[in-house]
Formats: structure tokens, C-alpha cells, sequence
């Protein structure tokens, strides 16, 4: 372990430690990354991203921030995947464990700040997803472009027009709360 | 004003990242996984894709090979190859017994057609000498003015061999058989006299018809065959006694029948 992570190759030859490091430090976030795109089953989609990594894991090479890098772009195909599925499938959800978004928007996108959710649920699914690449998960401007396949000029074009309107929503629902009180 | 750090903030905050993994036996297998991976693709099984790799090539390679060298043989076979390519696939496919058309052979072959073609002008206009079919009498005026034109190549000798032989009158048109065959030899115009004259036979035609042949002076010279060949008509027998004079000249060697036959 190195700065308490493995090396590649640790997980390469499939060392325990070196996969309960994995199992810890990607799990809560490609679970949370999922659930922000609003996934039906965060946990299936999280599951299904883990065990592909270490099924495909032999053909990585590369660096901890490449490794990094492809794990969250797996994770973005599987989601980009299951929200398709969905969009053709539509299921009708009987258990509402997580709170929801208002205005009828059903994903669980902002949990603990609605008016954070509504102002998700005005993006489109792309921005949704850099916003969460870039702010949350704290990738860089070339590893978004190469998950989201798109230049990296592009990407950040499209990130800044996303985050300006992302903040313009909450500056005004900030303005409506303060006029209502 | 939102900041771009109070954002980043709130949107952290915002994130639900609880996983319950749906089997207990998850980070228990992702090991399991990792390993059977790398064991998959190493050793053994990576030296087996390569050779069936190499192995896979050869059998392509061999494969195109054969695949161009049937298409060779068969376009080879309709001949339709460039000649040198066509003669090098003839050459090499000849040494295990099989014949394909050969450019240089066929050469050979239409030279030696054209040739023969050329050879048999005379046996083809020669054909006509035996036939039995005369023309029309009406015919003979313009037949004697090319029998002009068929006259012997050498005149005097024609004119030596007349006062050789008694039988022979020093000029046309004396009526006789004999005269009018040996005038046919020497001249036409004895000729179409003799048809004139009424003493029609195959004979006759056999003597007049060579002579539209008029390019062709020894084929002329066979209207004085010996009768072999123009059975025993009375034309026949006036050019027999019409030979002896041609032939016992010695200025006419290779006239006569003997060229003809």
C-alpha cells in the first residue's frame, strides 16, 4: 500500500486488501454518481460497475488517476445504459425510501436540498453528469471529455453554461425564499 | 451571488453516496474476480492464442494461394491471359500433362493456315479444271478475251513450238480439232472458236475455264493434260496431241500436267 492505496498490480493479482480499498473508496461514489443521474437501483448499477472492473481489470495499465478515470467511465456507460432502459421500460416504483424531488420529478438527485433537486431536474441528463464529474467527484476537464466523448474545449464550454445556469436557478429560488419571508 | 465553491459544496453535500451492496458476498468476490482475469489471459492461455494466431495466418496465407492459383488456372485455361503470363502458365502446367492453350502454338498454327489457304488457291481453281459444268455459251466471247490476257508467258516459245509441230497452224481459226486445241494452248481465240463451232464437251469447258484463271500461266498450261484426268473427249484428245509439242520443249519445264498434278 502505498499513501493507503495499492499499487495496480496489487489489484491486478487480486489481493483482498487491495480490493477492500476499491470496495470502500468507489462504492459510495459510483452509488452516489447513480443516484444523481436518478437511476432507478443505485445499488444494482454499483454492483454491476464493481464487479466489471475486477472482471476487466487485467486489461488496465496505466496510472491511480487513469485508473480512476476508467472506473467512473465504466460506471457512466452502465448508468447512461440503465436510464435507457428506463426511458424504453418505464417502471412504476412502490417503495419511496429515498425523498424525491418536487415538480414531479421522481429522481433522487439532490437529497437534503430541494431546491438543489429542482434546480438538477432543470438540466439535462449530460449536465447533470459533468456537473457531478467535475464538482463532486472532482475529475479533471480532459478526464470528463474522455467519458463523456466529447473535446475537451467542448466540455468545458458546456460545463460553464451548465454551471452558470445551474447557479442562476438557485440565486432565484434564494430571492423567492427571502420575498416570501 | 452563489460561488462556485458554495456550489461545489452544496452538490457534495447533496450526494447520497450509502451503498448497500445487494450481496454480502461482494467485496469477497471482487478478489476472486481479479484474479480469474489475469489468470485467464496469462501463460498458458496467451501462448495458446498466439500460436492459433500464427497458425490462423498460415492457414490464410495458404489458403489465398490457392484460392489465386485456381483462378489463374481457370482464367488460364479459357486462354484469356496476356500472352507471356499466358505462355509461362502454359509452360509450367504443361510439365504435369496438362494442355492449356499456348500463345506461340497458335501462332505457329495460324501461319501455318494461312499457308495452307494460300496453297490450295490453285487446287481450289484447279477444281473447276474437272468440273462438269460449262458455262454458258454466251460466256465464251469475254472467256477468249481473257484466254488473251492467259496467254503462255513466253509467246515465242509458244510460236517455236507451232512450227516445231506440223499439226499446228502457223495462225488461228483453221477450224480443225487439233488445230483448235493446240491454238487453245497457244491462244485463246482458238478456243472460243472451237466452242463456237459446236464441239461442246466437259473437255472444252475444262479447256476454257482455267483460263479465267488468267494470273496463273502454268494452270493454263493444264488444259494440255494427257487425257488422264479429262476423259477421252475430243477436245482431250486434241490437247494430247497438242502436249507433245509443250512438253518436248525444253524451254517449258515445269508447265503442263505435271504441275498440276
Amino acid at each position: 500500500l502505498r499513501g493507503g492505496r495499492p499499487s495496480i498490480s496489487a489489484l491486478k493479482e487480486g489481493e483482498p486488501d487491495a480490493w477492500v480499498w476499491f470496495f470502500e473508496e468507489f462504492s459510495g461514489q459510483i452509488a452516489g454518481y447513480a443516484r444523481r443521474m436518478g437511476v432507478s437501483d443505485p445499488d444494482d448499477v454499483t454492483g454491476t460497475v464493481l464487479e466489471t472492473v475486477a472482471r476487466i481489470m487485467d486489461n488496465f495499465s496505466g496510472t491511480h488517476s487513469q485508473f480512476r478515470s476508467w472506473v467512473f467511465s465504466i460506471a457512466h456507460s452502465r448508468i447512461v445504459d440503465d436510464l435507457r432502459r428506463k426511458s424504453r421500460r418505464p417502471q412504476v416504483e412502490f417503495d419511496d425510501s429515498h425523498d424525491r424531488g418536487v415538480d414531479g420529478f421522481d429522481g433522487v438527485i439532490g437529497s437534503g436540498d430541494p431546491d438543489l433537486a429542482v434546480a438538477l431536474a432543470q438540466l439535462t441528463e449530460e449536465q447533470r453528469s459533468m456537473l457531478h464529474l467535475r464538482y463532486v467527484l472532482g475529475l479533471s476537464m480532459k478526464e470528463i471529455a474522455l467519458i463523456s466523448g466529447k473535446s475537451e474545449v467542448a466540455t468545458r464550454v458546456a460545463l460553464h453554461r451548465c454551471a452558470k445556469r445551474l447557479r442562476e436557478m438557485l440565486e432565484r429560488s434564494g430571492r423567492d425564499q427571502a420575498v416570501d419571508r | 451571488v452563489i460561488s462556485k465553491r458554495q456550489m461545489r459544496k452544496r452538490l457534495r453535500q447533496s450526494t447520497d453516496t450509502s451503498f448497500s451492496a445487494k450481496s454480502s458476498t461482494l467485496h469477497e468476490r471482487l478478489p476472486a474476480l481479479a484474479r480469474a482475469s489475469s489468470g485467464a489471459s496469462s501463460s498458458a492461455s496467451r501462448l495458446g492464442r498466439r500460436i492459433a494466431a500464427v497458425v490462423g495466418s498460415f492457414g490464410l496465407v495458404g489458403w489465398l494461394t490457392v484460392g489465386s492459383a485456381g483462378a489463374l488456372m481457370t482464367v488460364a485455361a479459357t486462354g484469356s491471359l496476356p500472352d507471356p503470363i499466358q505462355q509461362f502458365v502454359a509452360d509450367v502446367v504443361h510439365i504435369v500433362g496438362i494442355d492449356l492453350p499456348d500463345p506461340a502454338q497458335q501462332r505457329r498454327e495460324d501461319e501455318q493456315h494461312r499457308a495452307g489457304v494460300s496453297n490450295s488457291i490453285p487446287a481450289v481453281s484447279s477444281g473447276p479444271l474437272t468440273g462438269p459444268v460449262a458455262p454458258p455459251v454466251g460466256t465464251f466471247g469475254s472467256g477468249s478475251t481473257d484466254l488473251k490476257g492467259a496467254q503462255a508467258p513466253d509467246p515465242e516459245t509458244a510460236i517455236r513450238m507451232s512450227a516445231d509441230d506440223p499439226t499446228i497452224p502457223s495462225s488461228p481459226g483453221d477450224g480443225s480439232a487439233v488445230d483448235s486445241t493446240t491454238t487453245t494452248t497457244q491462244a485463246v481465240p482458238a478456243a472460243s472458236t472451237n466452242t463456237i463451232s459446236g464441239e461442246h464437251s466437259p473437255e472444252t469447258t475444262a479447256t476454257t475455264r482455267p483460263t479465267t484463271t488468267t494470273t496463273r500461266p502454268p494452270t493454263t498450261t493444264t488444259t494440255r493434260p494427257d487425257g488422264g484426268d479429262h476423259e477421252g473427249g475430243h477436245g482431250a484428245e486434241s490437247v494430247d496431241r497438242g502436249a507433245p509439242a509443250g512438253t518436248s520443249d525444253p524451254s517449258r519445264p515445269a508447265i503442263g500436267p505435271v504441275a498440276n498434278r
